[in-house]
């Protein structure tokens, strides 16, 4: 006997249920890490189902309603290339160490994540050094994350962190060795 | 009458054989060993493979997610799958493994997807409800050598090492959504002491602590979700050797919503951890510093310390983020529990 009785009392602030994950933003995290002679990054890129396919327009560049291999690469170097990042004020050059793109139907499904990781070679030098990170990909759709991983060498260490309010620019300051 | 498994909340908990209250005394191993053979000795072999992993089975061990079942496919069998015997044996299991409190709170996210599944149409009422979480064990269910229960399903990914007396609880994930609803005329919030200690505590703070606490920017989502295992981001916010006795008694307690999910005798033993490592534990704030629908709070935040990663970050999305909640609970030294399948 299902003697279950559940109701929900708060209609108005309740609509029909969504899935459990942004649905209407375009959520790309950017995970730092500072080496002493590099900066790396991971950066995951999510839409959500209501902003899929803006995104999917955006990568399929032929409008077949296919993405092909050569698609998904330019589109990896398309978010490299609206990713800037600089340690002092000069600029860096990121290279991709590998990307991936999830299956289609898993992003359209709100649950795939595109993958970049990220290395760029830096000057080493010892001293307190600002590394800044803005990402400018899909601004009007997006929600930024950024961080910073506690760095593997315990020689480097950070001072601080700043953000612009929706974390599209991302500042972060450290002492190097 | 044969009562349904999936009766009243109440009538859930009267129908667990397992005595709840005895896991929290010496000799919780034996109980949960006990209750996981039990409940694998009423599966037939079908079931009972799909159940069973290998302790070291990495895969297994991460799929776990936020997301419903038939988006994020789990391990094991689901508790539609089992006759109602299986389930309540299963359903002894999880509560033999995890403290009163914390099998009510499972109980309750468990009956939010239900309410989702009523509110919902058509094909989407099939990706949620209650019976529609998994269980399974990685390993051999022991008195002394480590093994492994999960039980998860839409905004639910318990995991848990059990080693002993000895159990690990990262990472765990909770969620709600519906975060507050009606369940047999009382107005309940899964997720109710997450929200409401943590306000508290931020409304102890002075101006000075607060405005340390509280970052400048929006925080859109979870940091260390599913998926992010073995990462310890830089810290931030207001560390607690900056608070007074009382303030760091208060982040504890915070933090106990996630350690006492656990059974007793583990929580008392995680609680104990995260006391010695309270001077280097950070708490972080971005967003409203009010109360929200119902009293749910629509800011995420953060604790941080040694051995522990939790945040709660309410789900912004055109809804009501006070009614749609994740949460993480991690420690990145021990995910997994491997620091102590280690010694």
């Amino acid at each position: 006997m299902r003697t279950a009785v559940v109701a929900l009392g708060f209609g108005a602030g309740f609509a029909a249920p969504v899935l459990g994950h942004t649905l209407d933003e375009y959520v790309q995290a950017t995970l730092v890490s500072v080496e002493a002679n590099q900066i790396l990054a991971s950066v995951r890129l999510k839409p959500g189902v209501e902003v899929f396919p803006q995104v999917f327009r955006a990568i399929d560049a032929d409008s077949d309603g296919q993405l092909s291999k050569e698609e998904e690469a330019k589109y990896l170097q398309r978010v490299i290339g609206d990713l800037s990042l600089s340690v002092d004020g000069t600029r860096l050059e990121p290279r991709m160490l590998w990307g991936r793109f999830p299956p289609t139907d898993d992003m359209k499904e709100g649950r795939g994540e595109i993958l970049i990781e990220l290395a760029a070679a830096v000057s080493p030098r010892s001293g307190a050094r600002t590394l800044v990170i803005e990402n400018r990909h899909q601004p009007r759709i997006s929600a930024y994350l950024a961080n910073s991983v506690v760095p593997r060498d315990p020689g480097i260490r950070i001072l601080a962190q700043n953000r612009s309010n929706d974390q599209s620019i991302y500042e972060l300051r450290y002492i190097q060795p | 009458m044969k009562r349904s498994f999936f009766g009243a909340f109440a009538g859930v908990l009267l129908l667990i054989s397992w005595d709840v209250a005895s896991a929290q005394a010496p000799g919780a191993s034996q109980r949960i060993a006990a209750a996981a053979n039990a409940f694998l000795a009423t599966l037939d072999s079908p079931r009972r493979e799909k159940v069973l992993a290998a302790f070291d089975d990495a895969e297994q061990r991460t799929r776990w997610s936020n997301l419903p079942v038939a988006m994020a496919p789990r391990g094991g069998i689901s508790l539609r799958e089992m006759t109602p015997r299986q389930r309540t044996a299963a359903l002894g299991l999880l509560s033999s493994v995890l403290s009163r409190a914390g099998y009510e709170k499972v109980m309750l996210i468990m009956e939010g997807d239900e309410a989702n599944k009523a509110e919902s149409r058509g094909s989407r009422a099939e990706l949620f409800g209650k019976d529609l979480y998994f269980i399974s064990i990685l390993g051999t269910p022991s008195e002394r050598d480590p093994w492994m229960l999960q039980f998860g399903g839409h905004h639910l990914g318990v995991n848990v090492i059990i080693a002993g007396e000895r159990g690990v609880l990262t990472p765990t994930l909770t969620g709600a959504q519906p975060a507050m609803f009606t369940l047999n005329g009382k107005t309940v919030r899964p997720l109710e002491g997450e929200s409401d200690k943590a306000l508290a505590l931020l409304n102890a703070l002075d101006e000075n602590q607060r405005d340390e606490a509280i970052l400048k920017y929006r925080v859109a989502d979870l940091v260390l979700g599913p998926g992010q295992d073995g990462k310890t981001i830089q810290p931030e916010g207001l560390k607690a050797s900056s608070m007074n006795a009382r303030q760091r008694a208060m982040l504890l307690d915070v933090m106990s919503e996630w350690a006492g999910i656990i059974h007793e005798s583990a929580a008392a033993a995680r609680m104990a951890e995260l006391e010695r490592g309270i001077e280097d534990t950070w708490f972080a704030w971005s967003g409203p510093t009010s109360a929200g629908t119902g009293g749910n709070i629509t800011a995420y935040y953060r604790i941080q310390g040694p051995n522990v990663v939790i945040e709660y970050a309410p789900q912004q999305f055109g809804g009501d983020p006070a009614l749609h909640i994740h949460t993480m609970y991690r420690d990145p030294a021990n995910d997994y529990g491997k620091r102590l399948v280690a010694q």
